[in-house]
Order: structure tokens, then C-alpha cells, then sequence
């Protein structure tokens, strides 16, 4: 520089030749550079040093690398990375063990049988349950726990340990296709609410509205009594009340969801909005409906329990635990505990199982929590 | 190049109403935006248009509507002389995939939840481009294309860096083979060095495919760096469109002179001027009349009839605005009347009357103007000010001195340069009809900024 007068010229001074390739290697490694070898092996380390210290050996690694390994935190998909946070609570793992195992009781408590046609076809030849449910008097009636009924008989000298292992049946898949068919209604509807909002939105949230102003038990209570009592009645009454919570949930999420630029950037595409909304929308939206279904599985079981009790669920003299409570109730006043105990004992230890697992489900699908729990 | 420009946008205008909820939907209460306020624009063939301006200016609602993501209030988007708001559905959809979008922020414009592979592949799968057997190979060839490797397909998006997300972005867009990439701020979401290797990126991508970019941004050197052809925006309209050189040259609006003297410049002997705009950038519900520059153009046209300079004219004007603001009773236009409050030290020293002298300091005005009719005028209007008649005193400024800028909205017309015929400015300084009126030498910058461009 010669000129060492003030002046008004600009870009005297300016970088000439800007080398891409010595700055890739020099400055960014993550950065890819095809052409240089040595740039693609630094970055291939740094990528592997930053996003999989879980898959390393655990041997050379400190206990760090070993507990990332146990709780598979990491680069995964946010799935797998919400099983590994899942896994390492372990109050959700211990409801998860409960819910399986009064599952794994329900199926084996009775064969399975379907028959068609004349043949009958065994689907599943165990029989836990040592008696059948609904048999009369295969011991005395109102007979407290004994060896050869543990929890007693009831009032008709049916086994009460049979109809509670078979009750299972009754309360779990009921719960389970209750909020599933509420999660088919729900899902949909409040994905296209929020979406594409307008009178579209009106109309169905006026309608989510209105029917929430109904106490939950009230509206499955009037259901229920213009459908009449049984198995898939209930299941109705119970879905009819049950998918608002998740079309509003899911309604203020995607609202949320479609203000975000990979929505936006999938409408420049051209993309259908079914297709956005099914790929793009539902996926990032659908976290707290899931958990607010997995903990709703606790209460469709206590509601339906509760209709039971109120003698609208299943038919008198059913083995579900609802109803044995409400037919309990009468032996409960001449003092036979065992009645009303073990069903009762069933519908609380599934409830708070379900609640154990919903509260890990919510802490593992929110990915805040990771560093915490990385950091234990 | 042909002669069809590739898209064609004609008195483009995009209206947003703030009334929300049926009341004032039907009670009409609600006011308009106007975001984009009748914008003519052609982009070629191969061509690189940088479109600059202030925060809020339409910049963004501009690149939506050339993309589709939003519908036009009025006017029209053509693409080789095809409307696609005349075509159907499906013809649209198509059309739709030779212009595509790019994003700012890379890290919020790719769903976090899907591999490179699907994201890449959506577009691939939606307009069918490629028959689904070929379309692993295609993703592959897209990611190298792009400067990444295909073995990055099954990767997530949070595991690349800034620069990588955006050429994964880019990759999106290029898969469609589209001839018109809208770039929305690409790099100013990205750090200096990864800046330069993505604009490198997208330098070499034209020279490849025959790529056509409509670059948005307020980072000039960014855009002087790559287009083409700038058109500068302000508040809706373009007002000033030509070659960085011509731009750099000199002779541009004066709005395009304010923002070329706000880049920074690294020479520590550099002692360019720096021109200050003041106020912020009036609402779009409410646009000045005229020109909408003329609130804090430095440059005004004089009012005609008389001989005075640009400041004074400047001054002139942002009195009667506050005049107008303090007829209108707006709580916050106390400037006059304040300076109608003059320290009591000033009191002893000036000859004239204190208040009035207090006003033209606190405007720039010289205590006599240069033409004396219009002294006349102005000291007859601050003498009725003084007096307490604010309504008086703003109708005499406003009958003596009314500029061209503030009447008339300038057209953004052709400027007739050497070897220039593309260079077009939406000024009445432009303009042969007020030419006359302006004094010689006001608008000479330094001739040196051809050296300037590479």
C-alpha cells in the first residue's frame, strides 16, 4: 500500500482467491470435501467421534460411553432415542412388566377357541384359570380364600381367581380398543382442524366443544342407556367420549407445527397436504397425544369399571372386574371381603401400571430430558 | 437466452388485512397491509437477481408469491408467458416445480424426524420425477451434486453442520430441476466461511444446470457479490433496479445511495459518507403519499418555483409533517412546539424573534432562506406557529412548498445511460420533467466503483 491519503474509494482492500478447499481442511472438518481425501477422513472421525460414542466398544471407553450405550441416546431416530430414555426409568419399565404380565394372564387365563362351520379351531390350548368363569357352584358360595380358591368364590360359588384372570380380558382389551379407535377418530380430525383451519376448524372444534361440555361419565352414561348395555356398546360410549381430548391436543400442536419452515418448504415443493400432513405434521405433533393415550388407557379402564359398577357396562354376572365389583357389593355388606378385594385389587394394580408407563412415556418422548438423564 | 424472460411478474400486490374475527370483518374496521405494493419484475434466463431492502419491506412476501406460497392480492406471476393461476390444479402442481424454494434457517426448514433419503426423495416422489427403483441413485447424485456423499442419505438432519443442512436443502430443491431457485436470505443463517462455500456452491450449480436465482437478502455484499442485477425494495415497491456496477456507479436512487454507504468497509483510510436515514420505515397500513421515500429522502426535489437546496427542502418538509402530526392531536408530535421553548440564554443572543429561530435550528433551516419569497413565506408561516396557529401555519408551508415527492408517486422508469437499457429508478430526480429544477453537482459520487467489481 503506497497511498497513504485518506480517500473515498472502496474495496481497496479485499481477500482475494478464497481457497475452499484449504479452509474445509483447515477450519470445518465436519465440512465434506469430495476431492480431498484427508478432509473426508477427519470428518468421517469428527462425525463419529460427535454422534456415536454410543456404539463404540464398551471396553476402551469410560463409564460414560458404557451408560450412553445402556440408555442408546444418541444420533438415532427420535424413536429409538425415546426407547433408550424409556429404558433407563425404571418405575415405567416396572408398570410396563405389570401391564404385560395381566396381559400374558388375560390371554392364557382361558383357551381360545374359534369356531366356524362346525370345526373349532384352538388358537391358544392353555388354561391358566383353573376353573371355567361362569360355572355354578364349583365351590361353596361366599367361601373365603383357600387353597383351592385362592381368592374365594362369590355369591353363586363361581372362582373368583378365575373370573379375575379372565376379567383381564374384558378390561385390557377394552382399554386398548377404546383409546385406539378414539386415537383413529381423534388423530385425523384434529390434524385436519388444525391444518387447515378456517370453518374446517370452526366445525369441528364447535363440535369438540360441545361435547365436552358433558361431564366425561355423564355423556358415556346416556350412551350407553340409548345403545344398551354390551361389550362393543361400551366400547362406543367409551370413543365417543374419548377422542376429544386428542383432536384438541393434536389441533394445538399442528397449529405449532404448520407455522414451521419444513412445512412451508414442503408446500413449495408442491407436496399434497395429505402427504405434508401425514409426513410432515402428524409425526412432530403427535408426542403428547400419545402420552395423554397411554395414560388415558388407565381411566377408559376405571370409567368402563365404573359404568360396570353402575350396572350399564357389560351384562350382570360377566367376569369383568367392574361388574364383579358391583355385584360385590351386596356380599360386601354381609362381610365377605375377598368379593369385592381382588377384583378391586386387579383394577388398581393395572391403573397405576398404565400411569407408570405413561408417565415414562412422557418423559422419554421429550427430548429436554436427554442431557438429564445422560448426565445421572 | 431468449427473449421470453423465464418468469414475469406484472403489477404484483399482496394485501394483508389486520381485521381478524367477524366483527370488524363486518364492521370493515380492519386496516390493509400492503405488503407488496404493485411490483414488476422479470427474471431471464441464467440470470442472478438480488433483491435487497430494509427489514419489512416485502422482500420475503415478494419471493412467497413468486413461489406460490402465497396467492396475489392482484397481478400476475408468469412463468415463460404462462399464468398458472389460469391453468388447473394439476397443470399448476407442475409449474409449480420449475421455480423452488430455499429457505433461510436450514436448521428449521428440514423436518428433524426424516432422513436425508426421505427428505430428498419427497419431491422426487411427488411429482414423480424419477420412476421409484432409480430414485436411491437419484438421492445419491443429488447429495454429490450438492458437495455431500450419498452415504450421508440415511443420516439425520441435526447431524450435519449449518453449511451442510443448506446444501441438503438446496439438494431438495434441485430435485425437481426446477430453472428458478428463490433464495431466501441462503446464507445469513450461516457462518463467513461456510457463507462464501455455499454461495460458491450455488455459483457452480448455475454454471452446471442453467439455474436462474432470485436472490433475497439484506446483506448487499452478499448481493453484489452474485447477482446479476439488484432491485432494491422499498416499503412494497421497487424503486431502483440495474447491474451492481450500475448501482455502484453512482447516479442510483437515493435510497439505493443510503444503503450501498452502510456496507462496512475494511479500509481503515476509508472515508466515504455515510448517509444516516433517520426515522424508522413508515407503517405499510399508512403509506406516505408520493413517493414513499420522500419521508426521509435526502435528496428532495424543491418545491417549484423556488431556489432552494436539499436540506432546506428537507427541513421544510419534516416540519409540516409534525405540523400535521399536531393538527392531527398525535400525543407524540411534540417537536415544534417544544422548540417554541427556546433557553432564555438563546433569547438574549438572536436578533429575530426567539421562537422562531428555535424552530429552523431544531430543521436545519438557515435563518434566511436563499430565496427570498420563499423566506417570505416561511417566516409568515413560523410567525403564525409562534402565535399558537398550528393549523394556519401548516396549510401556508403546505400551499408554498410542495415537492414533486410528495404528490406524485414516480414511476420506475427506464434511465437512459450508455450501453444500459435495463437500468430502471423509481425517482423524480430521474425524471426529465423535474431534472431543471436540480442544482448541478448534488448527486456526484466518486466514479471509482467499477474498479470495485471483481
Amino acid at each position: 500500500m503506497t497511498d497513504r491519503e485518506p480517500t473515498t474509494r472502496r474495496g481497496r482492500i479485499r481477500i482475494e482467491g478464497f481457497d475452499e478447499h484449504a479452509t474445509a481442511t483447515n477450519t470445518d472438518h465436519v465440512q465434506s470435501n469430495r476431492s480431498d481425501l484427508d478432509a473426508v477422513s477427519d470428518r468421517r472421525d469428527e462425525l463419529d467421534r460427535r454422534t456415536t460414542v454410543d456404539r463404540l466398544p464398551t471396553g476402551g471407553r469410560s463409564t460414560r460411553g458404557g451408560r450412553n450405550l445402556d440408555s442408546g441416546v444418541g444420533n438415532k431416530t427420535g424413536l429409538e432415542a425415546s426407547w433408550g430414555r424409556f429404558r433407563s426409568n425404571r418405575t415405567a419399565l416396572f408398570g410396563l412388566a405389570i401391564v404385560a404380565a395381566l396381559s400374558v394372564l388375560a390371554l392364557f387365563a382361558r383357551p381360545l377357541e374359534f369356531s366356524a362351520m362346525g370345526y373349532t379351531l384352538t388358537v391358544q390350548p392353555f388354561s391358566l384359570a383353573p376353573y371355567d368363569p361362569s360355572e355354578l357352584y364349583v365351590g361353596p358360595s361366599n367361601a373365603g380364600p383357600s387353597l383351592a380358591h385362592p381368592f374365594g368364590t362369590d355369591w353363586a360359588g363361581r372362582d373368583l381367581f378365575s373370573r379375575v384372570l379372565v376379567g383381564g380380558r374384558y378390561s385390557l382389551s377394552i382399554g386398548a380398543l377404546a383409546v385406539t379407535l378414539a386415537l383413529c377418530i381423534g388423530i385425523p380430525l384434529g390434524a385436519i382442524a388444525g391444518y387447515f383451519g378456517g370453518w374446517i376448524d370452526e366445525t369441528i372444534m364447535r363440535l369438540v366443544d360441545t361435547l365436552y361440555a358433558f361431564p366425561f361419565l355423564v355423556l358415556a352414561i346416556a350412551i350407553v342407556a340409548i345403545l344398551g348395555p354390551g361389550y362393543w356398546n361400551l366400547i362406543v360410549a367409551l370413543v365417543v367420549t374419548g377422542w376429544l381430548t386428542y383432536a384438541r391436543l393434536l389441533r394445538g400442536e399442528v397449529l405449532s407445527i404448520v407455522e414451521t419452515d419444513y412445512v412451508e418448504a414442503s408446500k413449495a415443493l408442491g407436496t399434497p397436504h395429505r402427504t405434508i400432513i401425514g409426513r410432515h405434521v402428524v409425526p412432530n405433533a403427535i408426542g403428547p397425544v400419545i402420552v395423554q393415550a397411554t395414560l388415558n388407557v388407565g381411566s377408559v379402564v376405571l370409567a368402563a369399571a365404573a359404568l360396570g359398577f353402575l350396572g350399564l357396562g357389560l351384562e350382570a354376572g360377566t367376569a369383568e372386574w367392574g361388574t364383579m365389583l358391583a355385584r360385590g357389593r351386596s356380599s360386601l355388606l354381609q362381610g365377605h371381603w375377598h368379593v369385592t378385594v381382588f377384583p378391586g385389587m386387579a383394577i388398581f394394580l393395572f391403573v397405576l401400571a398404565i400411569n407408570l408407563v405413561g408417565d415414562g412415556v412422557t418423559d422419554a418422548l421429550d427430548p429436554r430430558r436427554e442431557t438429564g438423564r445422560r448426565d445421572r | 437466452m431468449t427473449d421470453a424472460p423465464l418468469v414475469r411478474v406484472e403489477g404484483l400486490e399482496k394485501r394483508y388485512t389486520t381485521s381478524d374475527g367477524l366483527l370488524e370483518r363486518l364492521l370493515g374496521t380492519g386496516q390493509t397491509v400492503r405488503a407488496v405494493d404493485g411490483v414488476d419484475l422479470e427474471i431471464r434466463e441464467g440470470e442472478t437477481v438480488g433483491l435487497v431492502g430494509e427489514s419489512g419491506c416485502g422482500k420475503t412476501t415478494l419471493a412467497r408469491l413468486l413461489v406460490g406460497l402465497d396467492e396475489p392480492s392482484a397481478g400476475t406471476v408468469a412463468h415463460r408467458g404462462i399464468d398458472p393461476s389460469e391453468r388447473s390444479r394439476r397443470e399448476r402442481r407442475r409449474l409449480r416445480t420449475t421455480v423452488q424454494y430455499v429457505f433461510q434457517n436450514p436448521s428449521t426448514s428440514l423436518n428433524p424426524r426424516l432422513p436425508v433419503a426421505d427428505l430428498v426423495g419427497e419431491p422426487l416422489a411427488v411429482h414423480d420425477v424419477v420412476p421409484p427403483g432409480r430414485r436411491d441413485e437419484r438421492i445419491g447424485e443429488l447429495l454429490e451434486t450438492v458437495g455431500l456423499e450419498a452415504s450421508h442419505a440415511n443420516r439425520y438432519p441435526h447431524e450435519f453442520s449449518g453449511g451442510q443442512r443448506q446444501r441438503i436443502a438446496i439438494a431438495r430443491a434441485l430435485a425437481v430441476e426446477p430453472e428458478l431457485l428463490v433464495l431466501d436470505e441462503p446464507v445469513s443463517a450461516l457462518d463467513a466461511s461456510v457463507q462464501a462455500r455455499v454461495l460458491n456452491l450455488l455459483a457452480d450449480l448455475q454454471a452446471e444446470f442453467d439455474l436462474s436465482y432470485l436472490v433475497v437478502s439484506h446483506d448487499l455484499s452478499v448481493v453484489e457479490h452474485v447477482a446479476d442485477r439488484i432491485a432494491v425494495m422499498y416499503l412494497g415497491r421497487i424503486v431502483d433496479c440495474g447491474t451492481p456496477a450500475q448501482l455502484f456507479d453512482g447516479g442510483a436512487h437515493p435510497y439505493t445511495e443510503a444503503l450501498l454507504s452502510a456496507i462496512p468497509e475494511p479500509d481503515p483510510l476509508w472515508e466515504g459518507e455515510r448517509i444516516v436515514l433517520e426515522g424508522d420505515v413508515p407503517s405499510a397500513i399508512d403509506p406516505p403519499s408520493g413517493c414513499r421515500f420522500h419521508t426521509r429522502c435526502q435528496k428532495l426535489i424543491p418545491p417549484a418555483g423556488y431556489d432552494l437546496d436539499s436540506d432546506t427542502t428537507r427541513g421544510l418538509v419534516a416540519l409540516r409533517a409534525d405540523l400535521e402530526d399536531l393538527a392531527a392531536g398525535e400525543a407524540s408530535a411534540g417537536g415544534p412546539l417544544e422548540a417554541l421553548r427556546p433557553s432564555s440564554a438563546e433569547r438574549e443572543t438572536s436578533g429575530e424573534p426567539a421562537e422562531t429561530a428555535s424552530v429552523r435550528r431544531t430543521y436545519d433551516l438557515p435563518s434566511t432562506l436563499s430565496d427570498p419569497d420563499a423566506e417570505a413565506e416561511l417566516s409568515g408561516a413560523l410567525e403564525a406557529l409562534a402565535a399558537g396557529a398550528v393549523e394556519e401555519a401548516r396549510s401556508r408551508l403546505e400551499a408554498a412548498f410542495e415537492t414533486p415527492c410528495e404528490s406524485r408517486r414516480p414511476e420506475l422508469r427506464p434511465v437512459n445511460e450508455a450501453g444500459s437499457a435495463r437500468r430502471r429508478i423509481a425517482c423524480h430526480r430521474f425524471d426529465d420533467r423535474f431534472e431543471r429544477r436540480l442544482e448541478a453537482g448534488d448527486d456526484n459520487r466518486a466514479p471509482d466503483s467499477n474498479e470495485r467489481r471483481r
